[in-house]
């Protein structure tokens, strides 16, 4: 009897501990759900700024090409295949894409061309001026090959045309989540020296 | 008790064929006997094909792969995409890409129970696999080896089986196996070495598709693939002639996964007393057959977290072996861990998550405490418990009046060491 009574006490903190971890482990899941495309735009955008105003002299860091250009998509074509977006400071871009090009809203939230709107928060990676995607002329030039692969790229950009190689998306209407001050989860397209393939 | 009644062995073939079943599911099958059940699992194409629910690019891969687990009508075939994630991994982390991921998860769906030549070359061929192995920057004359190497000592023939030499002439086979940046699968033949190699002692001017095919039909590849779907589906250390029956199984079925899986499922092995409740649920089976079993409407965004913190993120495994599975679940840590959140679902029931039905509606009209015990007993764990188990759950379920404490009664079994197990 005494043993089944110290069962029951047993459960009775089990339930009790349960009941509280559960409520921690609530929390920690609300906390940190659905921040990362957040987090992701916000790393890159902070980045950004902060190269833009580092200031020069011995101690600054060295300046990279590494800025990304972030904003908000004011149009959308299709044919072409293009979006333009408006940075903080009123800039307009426009930006071609192409069949390579990556889309996503966060590390694991795959995204696609067709879904992108008017109002999307975006950071564009690769968009360098319009030349021959080397990966479609590649591509293309396996064909002649034993006929396994893809396709050749259809299109490419016109000379002088920026094209999106991948482009972070948070869609409109989206809040920003996660503690103030404190980085979300790493993004997808951070450099983070992650680890690889291989056993660790 | 154990496999000592039909409704007992079909409820074990459902947790192990798949993640455990729903009340409903576990009555039609068990009218199918348990070989109609086998039959159904392993012929999953005959059972209909569950729309997504949810939309990836909105809640991301994570929830969306475990809201398909929830609600599909072929367990198995999602069971054993979770296998091939796990035998054929690749990571978010590195290949940071979630389409190419996703569409890596729709080729081990597509190929589920398929023939393992034709995953091995499909897989060699998967950009989110060209990134993870790095065979992108595989070249004529500056080989990258990482590929050559887990294809052969991960994925087909195992570590000791091969040569130095193998992974040299492997990684030459595959040179010129790359991706555009969007993932697709291109053949560049500049970077291709066409010259002879010699790869397990045989000679010729191989590709990857032909070392593909040597590697599947090996009778090494065979006890490989036997071992490692046995411990998956059955139990730990199978005797070395169970794994040479059904490696038999897979070379007379020229690599057949179908055939392999049916004939475990069908082994006495599989309903034997060394078998039942002898594998440690992984995260996904634990959290997946909660969620399945106490009729959830939608998967909780919280589970992602709580799947990171109990050691299996999906999408993200732990290196290129995947996750050691099993006794590895469990530790101090997530132990709790495991509590904690099958507490936070059984706090769930009753809300929209759970499909919004009361909670005194899973008890089936049980008023008395013993009753209620025994329903919640058998909905979560064949209706088996120590005395001593049972008799602490009736003295709460004793004070349990209102759906609060009702839910606790859920919890408590779910805490159960029984529950734990698959």
């Amino acid at each position: 009897m005494r043993l089944l009574r110290s069962r029951s006490l047993a459960f009775a903190w089990l339930a009790a501990g349960a009941l509280a971890g559960g409520l921690l482990v609530g929390s920690a899941w609300y906390a940190t759900s659905h921040n990362l495309t957040a987090g992701l735009l916000t790393n890159l955008a902070g980045q950004a700024s902060a190269q833009e105003v580092a200031p020069p002299g011995p101690a600054a860091p060295a300046p990279t090409t590494s800025r990304r250009p972030t904003g908000e998509v004011t149009e959308i074509t299709a044919d072409p295949a293009a979006f333009t977006l408006r940075a903080e400071d009123g800039t307009l871009t426009t930006y071609r894409v192409l069949d390579t090009t990556v889309f996503m809203a966060g590390h694991d939230r795959p995204y696609r061309f067709e879904l992108l709107k008017q109002g999307d928060q975006v950071v564009v990676r690769g968009g360098g001026a319009g030349k021959v995607d080397p990966a479609a002329a590649a591509s293309a030039s396996a064909q002649a090959g034993k006929g396994k692969g893809k396709q050749a790229q259809p299109t490419s950009a016109q000379d002088g045309e920026l094209i999106a190689r991948q482009v972070m998306v948070r869609p409109a209407g989206e809040k920003v989540k996660g503690k103030k001050g404190q980085a979300a989860s790493a993004p997808a397209n951070a450099d983070d020296g992650g680890s690889d393939g291989t056993r660790q | 008790m154990a496999l000592d009644n039909e409704r007992a062995r079909v409820a074990h073939l459902l947790r192990r064929a798949g993640f455990g079943p729903s009340e409903q599911e576990l009555n039609e099958y068990t009218q199918l006997g348990f070989d109609g059940a086998v039959s159904r699992l392993v012929n999953y194409e005959t059972q209909p094909l569950v729309p997504d629910r949810v939309a990836p690019e909105e809640v991301g891969l994570q929830v969306w792969w475990l809201d398909k687990m929830v609600h599909t009508a072929r367990p198995l075939q999602e069971k054993m995409t979770l296998f091939w994630h796990g035998h054929l991994t690749s990571a978010l982390r590195k290949v940071k890409d979630p389409n190419l991921l996703q569409a890596q998860n729709e080729l081990f769906r597509a190929n589920a129970l398929g023939n393992y030549g034709e995953i091995l070359r499909a897989i060699s061929r998967d950009g989110a696999m060209i990134r993870w192995l790095d065979l992108q920057t595989n070249r004529k004359g500056a080989p990258n080896e990482n590929y050559a190497r887990e294809l052969m000592e991960l994925f087909t023939l195992g570590v000791g089986n091969y040569t130095e030499d193998d992974v040299d002439e492997v990684a030459r086979a595959f040179t010129g196996w790359s991706a555009t940046p969007d993932g697709q699968f291109v053949f560049r033949r500049m970077q291709h070495d066409f010259d002879q190699k010699t790869i397990l002692g045989q000679t010729g001017p191989f590709d990857g598709d032909d070392v593909s095919d040597m590697l599947a039909a090996s009778p090494t590849t065979a006890r490989y693939m036997a071992r490692k779907l046995f411990r998956y589906f059955a139990y730990p250390d199978p005797e070395p002639e169970v794994v040479g029956r059904l490696a038999d199984v897979y070379l007379a079925s020229s690599g057949s996964i179908k055939s392999v899986v049916e004939a475990i499922l069908r082994s006495p092995e599989f309903s034997s007393d060394r078998a039942y409740r002898a594998l440690i649920k992984s995260p996904t089976e634990l959290i997946v057959g909660a969620l399945r079993t106490l009729g959830a409407d939608a998967v909780p965004p919280q589970a992602v977290q709580a799947m990171r913190l109990l050691g299996q993120e999906l999408f993200n495994p732990p290196n290129v072996a995947g996750w050691f599975g099993n006794r590895s679940w469990i530790n101090a840590a997530t132990l709790l861990g495991r509590f904690n959140v099958l507490g936070a679902v059984a706090q769930q029931l009753g809300g929209p998550v759970m499909g919004g039905q009361p909670v005194t509606a899973l008890l089936d009209g049980s008023t008395t405490s013993a009753a209620r015990v025994q329903r919640v007993l058998d909905l979560l764990v064949d209706g088996e418990a120590s005395q001593e188990e049972r008799d602490a759950l009736v003295a709460y379920a004793d004070q349990a009046k209102g759906p609060q404490q009702l839910r606790g009664l859920f919890r408590l079994t779910m805490a159960l060491p029984a529950y734990q197990l698959n």
